[in-house]
């Protein structure tokens, strides 16, 4: 891997090795399983099928012990092994075959009469018509997800209806499709190692198979398997709870901040961010500054020396016109909402790079010495802006409630390396093609890896040195 | 015998019940402001229970269900209630109750309608107290509606008119006390004409 370029940078010398290509230190997808629809059936009837075993009961009205049981196998054996007259009652199973049933009988929700073989009957003997259970059931489906235990009609009486009376007598149709549905949700949601992918719209169910949090679904949405909100390390799913409750009650009064025009400090004309990369120039005075916190830029590059420390809070820094009202605490939550606001919205503008990316790579690919192997950095470096400006905007919700200290000093240096090659990468890689350096963008992309590497560990490992 | 308290339901009030609020912090910074203000006395809400809602359709099989059904309870009639329906349209009746003799309620006059939906009886009916004759009860809103689960989430085909009286007449024959809900102001001001629109939330009999 090249690694010239670098002449400051120390740590993207020659350790690449360290970190596989492409596999991000935070993100272990062996420790998650992604199951589709269907094939969440499949682990139903596994689940099914044991308790069958076990008890020596029909695989239906397993289901039905199981859906009493929100599909938690081992209290529902716990519990039979108590006292199965007791949670036979409670999940409507009636063992026993029915009591010898009439040839002819009268349909007590119509009042007609039929033949025997025209009626349905659980063990409990009660007969309706087939015409009268299908509203019954019909109904109960429209009523939402309780139908998966829908009791027999006859008042009183506990029996309930298991899944195959619900297929035989609705046949085809939206009702049965409903009723799997709500048989599915309560199979994944009673079951303590399955989440639904929050993505919206998203079908697929993750199985965890280790002791991970974040978890990426087939759809390529990054979750978190414990709160459900999008992947968040370094915050504690307890930290995005509170930030974002903060937020919400903060919301109406920093809407300039999720704005996406700001002033030009120097001449004061309305600039619009249309990039994701945080270097801005005036489009009327050219003056270079930093959307995050409004300094020029010359004091953000390492050329000066005069290093980006645009992520650290500096209550004496008083220069932030909007922050005259200033009570500490405010200009202290600005600080970080504006950084991780700043970060959000560059992470959402370098998702939609992506299809730029597939297009330039195309674009390189017809130049001699390119295929799409070799093409793919373009790709690869989007893709590691993404993830990097997600964990960074993170990185602002774990410094806020990060107390002052040895610990938040040495966070903040290497937030402050990943902050600075991410800018760096992120703008590199919003370039046209024909000013893109391959070896400029590999390198970049290897060093900003290695950056949220240390950072990571170095979060994992209380932050001292 | 489940019965409970209400929960609206949630599509039907949360503007309301947000303006509700605003109202009650205003209220306070005014109190404050003009310390003390007399306190109102309660009054009992009284709202019209003018319903204009056109009577469902019934299907062939509730009509029969129905006629049925009213056969039955000439036949063999529930002590203390007498059905009042008219022939041509089944969908509502009136039921006069009388206070069970021998509980807190004996003598008393009741009032109570069925409103039947198309699809009964595998829906449930509309069943409620007309004012000004709802009885006294834990488990009964001044508005006239009840809260028994049979009529809503309970429900069963099978129950039927007399499963519905025998409940409502349990119910009073083993109430203790003559007192309303402890929500029953609240609840006048949320609720809809149709008490299958509250989700009702059920405790036991110690509620
Ligand atoms: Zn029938
Ligand atoms: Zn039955
Ligand atoms: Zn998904
Ligand atoms: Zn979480
Ligand atoms: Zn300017
Ligand atoms: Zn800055
Ligand atoms: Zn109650």
């Amino acid at each position: 891997m090249e690694d010239d370029e670098f002449e400051e940078d120390e740590g993207i010398q020659d350790e690449d090795e360290e970190i596989e290509e492409g596999v991000s230190p935070i993100v272990s997808a062996v420790e998650f399983q992604v199951i589709a629809p269907d094939q969440i059936r499949d682990k139903q009837e596994e689940i099914k099928a044991q308790v069958a075993d076990v008890l020596g009961l029909p695989p239906d009205l397993c289901q039905m012990l199981l859906i009493q049981f929100q599909w938690n196998k081992e209290l529902l054996l716990e519990k039979f092994m108590d006292n199965p007259e007791k949670v036979q009652a409670e999940a409507g199973v009636i063992v026993a075959p029915p009591p010898p049933l009439p040839a002819k009988f009268e349909c007590d929700i119509c009042c007609c009469e039929f033949r025997r073989a025209d009626g349905i009957a659980l063990n409990c003997g009660h007969l309706f018509c087939r015409e009268c259970v299908r509203g019954h059931l019909e109904n109960a489906v429209s009523q939402g997800p309780t139908c998966i235990s829908t009791p027999c009609p006859h008042s009183g009486c506990p029996a309930k209806y298991p899944e195959p009376i619900f297929a035989s007598v609705l046949g085809t149709g939206k009702f049965l499709e409903k009723y799997n549905e709500f048989l599915r949700h309560s199979f994944v949601e009673g079951s303590h190692d399955m989440k639904w992918c929050p993505a919206p719209g998203c079908s697929f169910a993750c199985i965890s198979t280790g002791g991970g949090t974040a978890c990426k679904c087939r759809c390529g949405h990054l979750f978190c398997f414990r709160c459900a909100a999008e992947a968040h390390a370094p915050a504690t799913c307890d930290m995005v709870e509170k930030w974002t409750m903060k937020c919400n009650d903060e919301r109406e009064d920093l809407t300039w901040i999720t704005g996406n025009t700001k002033q030009c400090p120097k001449c004061h004309i309305p600039i619009e961010k249309n990039q994701g990369c945080n270097h801005m120039t005036c489009s009327r005075c050219r003056h270079e500054f930093c959307w995050m916190c409004r300094g020029p830029w010359t004091e953000h590059g390492s050329e000066t020396g005069g290093y980006y420390k645009c992520n650290k809070y500096d209550p004496k820094k008083h220069d932030d016109p909007y922050a005259v009202d200033a009570k500490n605490q405010l200009t202290y939550y600005v600080h970080y909402f504006e950084r991780y606001t700043g970060h959000q919205q560059s992470q959402k503008f370098a998702s939609g790079q992506l299809k730029k990316a597939q297009e330039k790579m195309v674009e390189l690919q017809s130049r001699p010495g390119y295929d799409s192997q070799r093409a793919a950095f373009i790709l690869q470096a989007v893709e590691q802006v993404i993830e990097c400006r997600r964990v960074l905007k993170w990185t602002y919700v774990f410094g806020y409630y990060l107390k002052d200290g040895p610990e938040k000093n040495l966070f903040e240096f290497l937030q402050r390396d990943l902050e600075r090659t991410t800018e760096h990468l992120s703008e590199l890689s919003e370039a046209p093609v024909e000013q893109i350096d391959r070896m400029e963008l590999v390198n970049y992309s290897t060093a900003t890896r290695k950056f949220l590497h240390n950072l990571m560990v170095g979060i994992e490992n209380g932050l001292s040195r | 015998m489940p019965r409970g308290k209400k929960r609206t339901q949630p599509e039907e009030v949360p503007e309301r019940k947000r303006r509700t609020t605003r109202r009650t912090k205003r209220a306070i910074e005014e109190d404050e402001a003009e310390e003390e203000a007399p306190e109102e006395p309660f009054v009992p809400p009284t709202r019209p229970m003018v319903d204009h809602r056109p009577l469902p359709v019934l299907s062939p099989v509730a009509q029969r269900r129905l006629m049925k059904e009213l056969e039955s309870l000439v036949k063999n009639p529930v002590e203390f209630a007498t059905i009042d329906a008219k022939d041509d349209n089944l969908a509502r009746m009136i039921a006069n109750l009388t206070g069970p003799a021998g509980t807190i309620y004996a003598g008393e006059h009741f009032v109570l309608q069925f409103t039947f939906p198309a699809t009964y009886p595998i829906d449930s009916p509309e069943v409620v107290f007309l004012p000004p004759h709802v009885p006294m009860h834990k488990h009964i809103y001044s508005v006239g509606h009840i809260c028994l689960s049979s009529l809503y989430d309970q429900w069963s085909p099978t129950l039927g008119i007399r499963g519905v009286l025998l409940s409502i007449i349990s119910m009073l024959a083993s109430s203790p006390r003559k007192e309303r809900p402890a929500d029953d102001a609240d609840y006048a001001r949320e609720c809809t004409l149709n008490p299958k629109d509250t989700s009702w939330a059920f405790h036991d009999d110690r509620c």
